[in-house]
């Protein structure tokens, strides 16, 4: 018999109180790992020694007098494009599958100087480039409501991690939805901060005016002890907002009803082009929102619809160019002999250490970059790119949140849209927006869709007003209890 | 616009990747049916908007320099695809030929 899971604001307390030690939750957490891993393929690599010897030390620590931080003994999943020292991290790719860190990323290292313990890394799509988990090097995860369905992606592993219960915290990240639409398809949180509030020190770049970290939950609570514990400025990230305060936990005992809080749901996402279960739980969440005390009313964004566009471009030449560091030399895996000479061998450790999509993707990058196209391509979608903000910023004069579906429809069947590459990326088609514009946005479980299947509905912010997120996100926790946090079954 | 085969063998050299035959009809169909749907980025009027590059606005950042430990030669040459005496060893990269 496997133990529930608790959330992580209880852990931290039971094992600061020592009713508890975090070797036993870490030991609870593996075990459930393993089975999650049999069953789902959630991870690439789980640290069973590592996390044993974090939990005994802080158990230590702990029985020593030491206040050991707010998430004493937590364990959380990270995502396999997060480094972690000493763990080796992936990216989900082949190219990086001996690759292992001699240093953590930020997030993690703030994590853990709160008393998270890593107890495994998560499987994702290669560089997380997909959002379906497909293009994983290891295999694809499957979904826990449905093992014949995808878990979405890129970051399906952290998502599948807290909807079965292995951990009440991952982090994941987010390029055009990828924390996101992972947490709809599993029925959790799924929330994306404003683009600079959390370091990317260590974390494996895929687009960089488009990557942010974020995190997974099943509370509103244990979303604001981590965000609280993450967010600020890194000197070590360029990007690093220098003068962030996070002020999460402090929004958190705000969270009382909606009373005068003006939300649009934005009329070119939320009509046409969604299953009709998911336009039902977007009906659902807006009659919710309503009897709270909120304002729905309908705000147009003309140049929404053409944000897949824009987006792609852009994260395919950002990628193009990331990617460039791949090439079998100095670091990562190499093929081919020597002798072959250098342009030939990097050639071939990057056509074979590259998955098929990252390959895709590649060549879509560089040619959207290359001479004679540049204009046509990547500047149009920048320009386009400014349309989009110039359309949330008006919006933003009327109301305070934005709302859409988080994707237009839920989990679909393992190999479903694998060989029509354009048509996962028009799933996309809610989320890329808010990673264009830099905005924080979060996926609240709405309830059940086609197939009995999790869905989820988007809000976005302001830049900078993420907590008005969590806020809301704890109000309607504390009105639909039911919708929220269901863990799937094991 | 669409890519040709001849577009298609300097794009794998552009992007440093070998690909086999039937791959390279494959990723170019694929490659000019995405080409296809972002055309209609293309048809939309843009005279006069300014690029956005970056969401958030930043400009150089500058910090003190200070001497902190990094890596040692040794840590960072563990991760090194192949090294010999404290060198990253590479293949040639001047043809003899």
């Amino acid at each position: 018999m496997l133990l529930d899971m608790k959330f992580a604001y209880q852990i931290a307390e039971e094992v600061r109180a020592q009713t508890t030690s975090a070797e036993a939750v870490v030991q609870t957490a593996l075990a459930r790992a393993g089975v999650v891993q049999q069953n789902l393929n959630a991870f690439v690599t789980i640290a069973t020694e590592e996390a044993l010897k974090w939990a005994r030390a802080l158990d230590a620590r702990i029985r020593a007098g030491e206040d050991v931080g707010v998430l004493a003994g937590v364990p959380v999943v990270v995502k396999d494009n997060i480094c972690t020292k000493d763990i080796r991290a992936t990216a989900g790719s082949k190219i990086l599958s001996e690759f292992v860190p001699p240093y953590s990323a930020t997030v993690v290292q703030r994590l853990e100087q709160a008393g998270a313990i890593v107890i495994a890394k998560a499987n994702l799509d290669e560089f997380g480039m997909g959002g379906s988990n497909e293009n994983s090097a290891f295999g694809p995860t499957l979904n826990p409501w449905d093992s014949s369905r995808v878990p979405g992606g890129s970051s399906g592993g952290s998502a599948v991690a807290v909807a079965t219960g292995v951990a009440p915290l991952a982090l994941g990240t987010d390029t055009g939805g990828s924390v996101r639409q992972p947490a709809g398809f599993n029925g959790i949180i799924g929330f994306k901060p404003t683009y600079g509030r959390l370091s990317r020190y260590g974390v494996i770049a895929f687009a960089s005016s488009l990557d942010q970290v974020g995190v997974l939950c099943r509370s509103s609570r244990d979303l604001a002890l981590a965000m609280d514990v993450m967010a600020g400025h890194d000197a070590m990230d360029a990007t690093s907002l220098a003068t962030d305060k996070p002020m999460f936990g402090a929004a958190l005992k705000q969270a009382t009803d909606l009373r005068g809080l003006r939300i649009g749901l934005i009329s070119e996402l939320s009509e046409q082009g969604n299953s009709p279960g998911v336009l039902a739980a977007l009906k659902r969440t807006v009659d919710k929102l309503t009897t709270l005390g909120a304002s729905v009313g309908e705000v147009s964004l003309p140049h929404a619809p053409y944000g897949i566009a824009s987006y792609y471009l852009v994260a395919t030449a950002e990628a193009s160019s990331n990617l460039a560091r791949y090439d079998g030399m100095i670091y990562s895996e190499r093929s081919g002999d020597n002798g072959l000479g250098q342009l030939e061998v990097m050639m071939r450790s990057r056509g074979e250490g590259f998955g098929p999509e990252v390959r895709r993707r590649v060549l879509m990058g560089s040619y959207a970059l290359s001479a004679g196209y540049y204009d046509a391509y990547y500047g149009k979608a920048l320009k386009v790119r400014r349309l989009i903000a110039n359309d949330f910023a008006r919006a933003f004069e009327n109301f305070d949140l934005l709302m859409t579906p988080t994707s237009p429809g839920t989990a679909y069947p393992l190999g479903e849209k694998s060989a029509d590459p354009l048509s996962m990326y028009l799933d996309d088609v809610d989320t890329v927006l808010a990673n264009l514009v830099g905005l924080g946005a979060i996926s609240v479980p709405a309830g059940k869709a086609e197939n009995e299947l999790p869905c989820g509905v988007q809000f976005s912010a302001p830049v900078l007003q993420d907590e008005r997120l969590v806020k809301l996100t704890a109000v309607l926790e504390a009105h639909d209890g039911e919708a929220f946090a269901p863990l799937a079954p094991l | 616009m669409s890519i040709s085969d001849q577009g298609m063998e300097h794009l794998k050299t552009l992007a440093r990747l070998k690909l086999g035959d039937e791959e390279t009809q494959a990723l170019k169909d694929d490659l000019n049916k995405i080409l296809a749907y972002f055309e209609q980025i293309r048809d939309l009027d843009t005279e006069g908007v300014e690029e956005l590059a970056r969401p958030i606005d930043s400009f150089n950042v500058f910090r003190e320099d200070i001497l902190e430990q990094g890596l040692t030669q040794q840590e960072a040459l563990a991760l090194a695809t192949e090294a010999e005496e404290g060198f990253f060893k590479v293949p040639r990269t001047i043809d003899t030929d």
